[in-house]
């Protein structure tokens, strides 16, 4: 399973975040800056934890503040 | 059989805006009523106890019908009375001037507890061969809400609800399914005297947990999404029950919410809603489901004992 910008931006959809907002999400930009809520954010890390069998500790996800960190976090983890 | 014959409900006279709140915590009037969902919390008077907030239920309850012969008397209610010690059951008892034959006991638990407290209390009536109780749900949360915390402070609401159970139900018990997770009770817990709430861990928990027992208990029951008039969810928030009822696939006019107007009252949420369907006869098979502090969750079917409209015309018109 491959986790890239583009299958995060799937995810983003799947767990319900608005096109509009989606479609302001550039790889290495704020996620906070495009419009992603804490809400959105915690229902994107859900469904990333569900789809790829991974735990992300509330520490790790701090980090994970742009659609490109998501990625290499993910992507790291699938190795 | 006994089962539910009336609810009635108290909402405290006082109002916080949360709308005019935004700068202070930060938040857009989108988030804030599309996501959240709760412009104004409500908040008892500081000379209002838990226990007034029964009493104030039972009168809105008695201005509706008398109540009768009561044997038992239950509150659910994780914030009781001074330092819980009388149970607030006791308080309320005297306070309705009941006889020394009522039983009375609390129950704690939060945002699961009507369901848990329902099963209980009609089973403690059936087997001890007590006609009537009093059901209440009363958990005030402004006495442990810190009022600068966003996580909690735009949310929670002071509420209070009584439920009459009795031998002339409008709505039934028909199954029910109880489950805790103790090992995450620290995720929403009171902590040096505040409300403390790991809000991605509750948010992780609801989606994770309610849905399984949901349709497990439908599964067991013979019940598909089609055949429940209205899934009556705790009111965790507008985005919880939003996410909730697209995991479910429950279509929105069978997901009611009273967040615009009450906001988050703990146990009391799903008593308040079940409120509006006690009489409406068209509403034949009710779920309620409550999930949060323990962290707990029960489900809940409810079916209505009296026949529907158009069978009781048809039934008139052979007589």
């Amino acid at each position: 399973m491959s986790f890239d910008a583009e299958v995060a931006r799937g995810l983003f959809r799947a767990a319900g975040v608005k096109e509009e907002v989606i479609g302001k999400i550039a790889v290495g930009a704020s996620l906070v800056d495009a419009g992603i809520d804490s809400l959105d954010f915690a229902n994107v890390l859900l469904t990333i934890e569900e789809r790829y069998g991974v735990q992300i500790p509330d520490e790790q996800a701090l980090e994970l503040t742009s659609l490109g960190a998501m990625a290499e976090y993910v992507h790291a983890r699938l190795e | 059989m006994t089962g539910i014959e009336a609810i009635a409900s108290y909402l405290p006279e006082g109002r916080v805006s949360n709308l005019e709140r935004l700068e202070e915590f930060g938040i857009g009037e989108e988030f804030l009523l599309g996501k959240i969902g709760v412009p104004r919390v409500i908040r008892k008077g500081a000379d209002e106890e838990t226990s007034d907030l029964c009493v104030r239920a039972v009168e809105a309850l008695r201005r509706r019908r008398d109540p009768g012969r009561i044997g038992a008397l239950v509150v659910c209610t994780q914030n009781p009375d001074g330092s819980g010690l009388p149970h607030t059951s006791a308080i309320v008892h005297g306070k309705l001037g009941l006889p020394d034959e009522v039983a009375a006991f609390d129950i704690s638990l939060g945002c699961s507890g009507y369901v848990y407290a329902l099963s209980l209390a009609l089973s403690f009536l059936e087997s001890n061969g007590l006609e009537r109780g009093l059901l209440f749900t009363a958990d005030p949360y402004s006495k442990i809400i810190d009022p600068g915390d966003k996580n909690t402070a735009l949310l929670f609401s002071d509420a209070a609800t009584v439920t009459l159970l009795g031998p002339r139900p409008r709505l039934r018990l028909r199954a029910a399914r109880f489950a805790t997770r103790g090992s995450r009770h620290a995720d929403l817990q009171r902590r040096d005297g505040g409300l403390y709430m790991n809000g991605r861990a509750v948010f992780n928990f609801s989606m994770t947990a309610v849905p399984p027992q949901v349709r497990e208990i439908l599964a067991a029951t013979g019940w598909t999404v089609n055949d429940v008039d209205q899934f009556i969810l705790h009111q965790g928030s507008r985005y919880l029950i939003d996410r909730l009822g697209q995991r479910l696939e429950v279509p929105p006019e069978k997901l009611p919410s009273n967040l615009a107007e009450v906001g988050n009252t703990v146990s009391s949420s799903v008593p308040l809603l079940l409120e509006r369907y006690v009489e409406d006869l068209s509403c034949r098979r009710i779920l309620l489901c409550g999930f949060g502090v323990g962290l707990s969750w029960a489900t809940a079917l409810l079916e209505r004992v009296e026949a529907h409209p158009e069978e009781a015309r048809r039934r008139d018109d052979e007589l």
